[in-house]
């Protein structure tokens, strides 16, 4: 056979129309293809994918064991004086010796309330002039801490403020009821302890991962606002209620965020009764 | 990653989609559909029994997938499945077969041509004709020679030594020669 007759043929070969595979046969095919790839794939959860999960778990759980049985050194050191048993028993006595007699010029406005019987009003401004915080900054300052973070943290906090506003305010009260106002104080400021621990129990994690950051302690404010809500409550017992009410208006307006508890409202009760009652 | 299972060879396509891409498998169909649709379309006696066979041999290689061993060329491979559904259903029908190409086989006219009209498209679609009307054998040998196999690969898909496939070739060469009136003198 000759390489000419071997190229025509081919010529007339080639020259033929080229089919192209029919469509319908692509899309079977491909069909069938893309079906049988998701059998042969092979599974995302073999040997090797559950010995990693398991090795992540365990990783896991070591790292959570170790943070939550910290060794003895630590929680020694890490422990807050405010968790020593003696500390409450101490604390208030100690307030006592540091008070130091007045010496910060008094006005005579000032002295004059001093002179009037104390009223509660005179307790929450000397108060307030102890203060360096807005209450208003503070709290959105201690809405953009971790409350839960720092538990703690917040008693201590409490503790400190307290104290500083003890020793603050006992220059300005000395010539008032001290005793009376120092009752005031500690009362609030065990109360303060006593809801703290009540609702969070630090443990040892939580010191250990507290934040070392000064935080305005949270619960000050609301210790203020405690203090005039017993005075109110306390009118309220005594049957003062025009007073009580006047003394409620202005705590309304010093804090209107505040009334949407069960202590208040009941307090916008009973002076609602009383009122309707006098009527 | 398209341009990447471009440049990998039909082998390693093949070992990829028996790990479950799906996507080298497109590229190995898109490679050799038309190719080998061609070849049974020219090698069976009617285009509906190509496409079935088509689909036929690709269902084939699918299925085959996990068990496919890269010892040679991946398109000899899937042109032996082909052959093999295609000598399959010629048993199978082959009366009928018969039958078909008889009453598709025009009264042969000899054309003599003495110039470029020999490759002319009545040449042509008489070409397709004539190969249709081949023995088996030589058609298939004739019809993998021109879409491009070596006398090795066919002799490997035909399971036939290399000296079978060439005088199988000769002998479809001179009876499409004859049957389409080109002479020696003419091509030369």
């Amino acid at each position: 056979m000759s390489t000419k007759e071997d190229k025509t043929l081919s010529q007339l070969y080639q020259q033929a129309e080229n089919p192209k595979s029919p469509e319908k046969v692509d899309n079977y095919v491909l069909a069938l293809a893309e079906q049988e790839a998701e059998n042969m794939r092979p599974s995302r959860f073999g040997p090797q994918t559950v010995a990693a999960v398991a090795s992540a778990c365990v990783l896991v759980l070591a790292v959570s064991f170790v943070f939550n049985n910290p060794s003895e050194d630590l929680q020694r050191n890490t422990t807050p004086a405010a968790y020593q048993p003696q500390f409450e028993q101490e604390s208030a006595p100690a307030v006592r010796l540091q008070a130091k007699p007045v010496s910060s010029p008094v006005t005579s406005s000032a002295k004059g309330q001093a002179l009037s019987p104390r009223s509660p009003d005179t307790i929450t401004e000397a108060k307030a002039e102890t203060e360096t915080h807005d209450p208003r900054t503070e709290m959105d300052t201690s809405r953009a801490y971790d409350i839960g973070g720092a538990a703690s943290l917040h008693e201590e906090s409490v503790e400190e403020a307290v104290t500083e506003s003890r020793t603050s305010t006992m220059s300005t009260l000395e010539r008032q009821d001290n005793n009376n106002a120092v009752r005031h104080l500690k009362k609030s400021a065990k109360q303060a302890l006593s809801d703290d621990n009540a609702a969070t129990e630090v443990s040892p994690a939580n010191v250990v991962s507290m934040p070392l950051r000064m935080s305005p302690p949270p619960r000050e404010k609301q210790k203020l606002d405690t203090v005039e809500l017993e005075h109110i409550e306390a009118l309220l017992e005594q049957k003062k209620y025009a007073e009580a009410s006047a003394q409620f208006t202005r705590f309304k307006e010093r804090y209107p965020t505040l009334l949407d508890t069960p202590r208040i409202r009941s307090i916008i009760e009973t002076l609602a009764t009383h009122s309707t009652q006098d009527k | 990653m398209t341009l990447f299972l471009g440049l990998r060879n039909d082998d390693s396509l093949m070992k990829a989609y028996a790990r479950g891409e799906a996507r080298a498998f497109n590229e190995l169909y898109s490679r050799h559909k038309d190719g080998l649709y061609r070849f049974l379309l020219r090698a069976s006696p009617s285009q509906t029994i190509a496409e079935d066979l088509a689909q036929e041999t690709w269902a084939s290689v699918i299925k085959r997938a996990s068990a496919y061993e890269a010892k040679g060329y991946f398109k000899t491979w899937l042109y032996t499945v082909a052959r093999h559904k295609l000598i399959d259903l010629l048993r199978s029908q082959s009366h009928k077969i018969q039958t078909q190409v008889q009453s598709d086989t025009e009264v042969e006219e000899r054309v003599v041509s003495h110039d470029n009209e020999a490759l002319s498209e009545l040449n042509v679609h008489r070409l397709l004709e004539k190969i249709k009307q081949l023995p088996a054998e030589q058609r298939e040998a004739f019809v993998l020679k021109e879409e491009g196999f070596s006398l090795a690969e066919i002799s490997s898909i035909t399971h036939v030594e290399q000296e079978t496939v060439k005088s199988r070739i000769r002998y479809a060469r001179t009876r499409l020669r004859n049957d389409l009136g080109i002479s020696k003198e003419v091509v030369s």
